[in-house]
């Protein structure tokens, strides 16, 4: 990999909350046009690497080179959306900051990727939660950006309405080749859309284990040997991330 | 005005009319003049002119103190939310200023600046209407929500259009709401101080309506007041309200 085809690279990133060390010398890189997936329990600091990464929060020390200037878009885990402005309004707020207003054609294709054709004039309170959620995954494809955060987008919404967006990313990303950086719990959604994974560890470890998925995205299946296999191995890490409570098995044979 | 032309309202007016009907007929009209004779009074002060005189008097007053206390306490609101010094140095200010009684302001005024027509009551109104500007903007500010100004920011929006798109449709509820409570503070206000020191305007023919016992010409006065107190808030706020509900969930 040359340096060119890096389009993030973090080095050394370390970032504590008062006295909790959240990141400890973590080293992290994202190559442009794949789909790069952060796998963590809940609790370590997954999003505080994605609010880092990002620009959103600035880190306590390490690097972060960007390469070429990128132009960053974002969705965040429950959507923020401007509930004075319709669907088409908030997507025109963030084209306005990049010039790009003026392409209804984007917009109207946007919508129509998404299912929300109908509701271009309806505001956020009159959307449910997975519409709205989609509505904030298209506003973040509507300023054509180069490198797309995304902080577990799927956090809340139904099974159909997760396999629904899952589709909307990979075919988006698969046409136009933005580089995603998505944040997840999930082994599966991260087995089913990522080029490389990495797998966070709690307690400010760092990367606990890099993995590289090669079979083509369309064609993956969590049945497929080789995914299942790969699944086992997540949840074993995850396993080993949480086996503490072995040691209080006696405990609560006692106590209970 | 939908929201206050409603049945049961009607109905309501209807009952209190023919109360005061029923009372009038019983009293002497010192204490309680009939519809007919205030309906009277109100067309004799309508011919003569003075109704529209006292009234733009009035009404001037009020709309140049409420114009400053409206820029003064959305100001202020704005200089205490963004410097926690300047927070710490005026909030408790402010509040001893809320919680002074207008009486203690007109006696004061009258010290101050003498029977002055204007200055009286523009002070009263000023000093009572912008503390409730600034409540509620300062409010408005503590409550929005920084995840909207964080994620215009993520998308590199120029800071004018953060403050126009988003602080200002964030505070436009409390800023709706605290022009309604405002107004009908400085409107009371202004005929309060004008009653108390002036010689013009419609406090100031309420007083001589009272010193002369001409109880009708006092009823007269009161309805113009509670009329014009009902235009502004069920029809010029409500414009301001409907444009608000618009996207608003409750």
């Amino acid at each position: 990999m040359t340096e060119a085809d890096k389009i993030l690279e973090l080095k050394n990133i370390s970032k504590s909350f008062q006295s909790l060390k959240v990141l400890q010398d973590l080293n992290l890189e994202i190559n442009e046009g794949e789909i790069c997936c952060l796998l963590g329990p809940s609790g370590s600091g997954k999003t505080t690497l994605f609010r880092v990464a990002s620009g959103l929060e600035k880190a306590d020390s390490g690097q972060i080179i960007k390469n070429n200037n990128p132009r960053f878009a974002y969705v965040f885990q429950s959507p923020r959306l401007l509930p004075w402005k319709t669907a088409a309004e908030n997507l025109v707020f963030v084209q306005k900051n990049y010039g790009l207003e003026k392409n209804a054609e984007l917009r109207n294709l946007l919508f129509e990727l998404s299912g929300l054709a109908q509701f271009k004039d309806a505001y956020p309170h009159e959307l449910s939660g997975g519409m709205q959620q989609r509505l904030e995954l298209i506003r973040a494809f509507a300023v054509k950006p180069d490198l797309l955060f995304l902080d577990e987008p799927f956090k809340s919404l139904d099974m159909k309405t997760r396999v629904n967006l899952r589709k909307l990313i990979s075919v988006i990303q698969a046409e136009t080749g933005i580089t995603i950086f998505l944040i997840t719990h999930d082994p599966e959604e991260a087995l089913l859309l990522a080029d490389r994974i990495y797998i966070l560890a709690a307690e400010a470890e760092g990367i606990k284990r890099e993995i590289k998925i090669k079979q083509p995205r369309d064609s993956r299946k969590i049945a497929d040997p080789e995914l299942y296999q790969q699944l086992e191995n997540i949840m074993e890490i995850f396993t080993d991330l949480v086996s503490d409570i072995e040691y209080v098995r006696e405990d609560i044979k006692k106590l209970f | 005005m939908k929201n206050f032309i409603t049945k049961p309202f009607w109905i309501l007016l209807i009952v209190i009319f023919l109360i005061w009907e029923r009372g009038a007929a019983g009293l002497n009209s010192l204490i309680l003049p009939s519809i007919g004779e205030t309906y009277q009074a109100l067309k004799e002060i309508a011919v003569s002119g003075i109704l529209g005189k006292s009234f733009l008097i009035t009404l001037k007053r009020t709309v140049i103190a409420y114009g400053m206390a409206v820029t003064a306490g959305i100001i202020l609101a704005f200089l205490l939310h963004r410097f926690s010094l300047l927070q710490r140095t005026f909030r408790p200010l402010i509040t001893i200023i809320q919680s002074t009684p207008p009486v203690v302001w007109v006696s004061l005024a009258v010290v101050w600046f003498g029977v002055a027509d204007d200055l009286t009551p523009i002070f009263l109104i000023f000093i009572v209407s912008m503390p409730v500007i600034f409540v509620n903007i300062y409010q408005g500010l503590e409550e929005i929500d920084t995840d909207l100004i964080e994620m215009a920011r993520a998308y590199s929006t120029p800071r004018f259009r953060i403050l126009k798109e988003i602080y200002l449709p964030s505070l436009l509820p409390a800023l709706v709401s605290a022009l309604s409570v405002a107004f009908a503070f400085a409107w009371k206000s202004s005929v309060f101080a004008e009653f108390i020191a002036s010689s013009s305007g419609i406090g100031y023919q309420l007083s001589r309506a009272n010193s002369m016992l001409a109880t009708d010409r006092l009823f007269a006065w009161t309805i113009i007041l509670i009329l014009f107190m009902l235009f502004v808030e069920y029809y010029l706020l409500e414009k301001l309200k409907e444009h608000v509900s618009r996207w608003k969930n409750d």
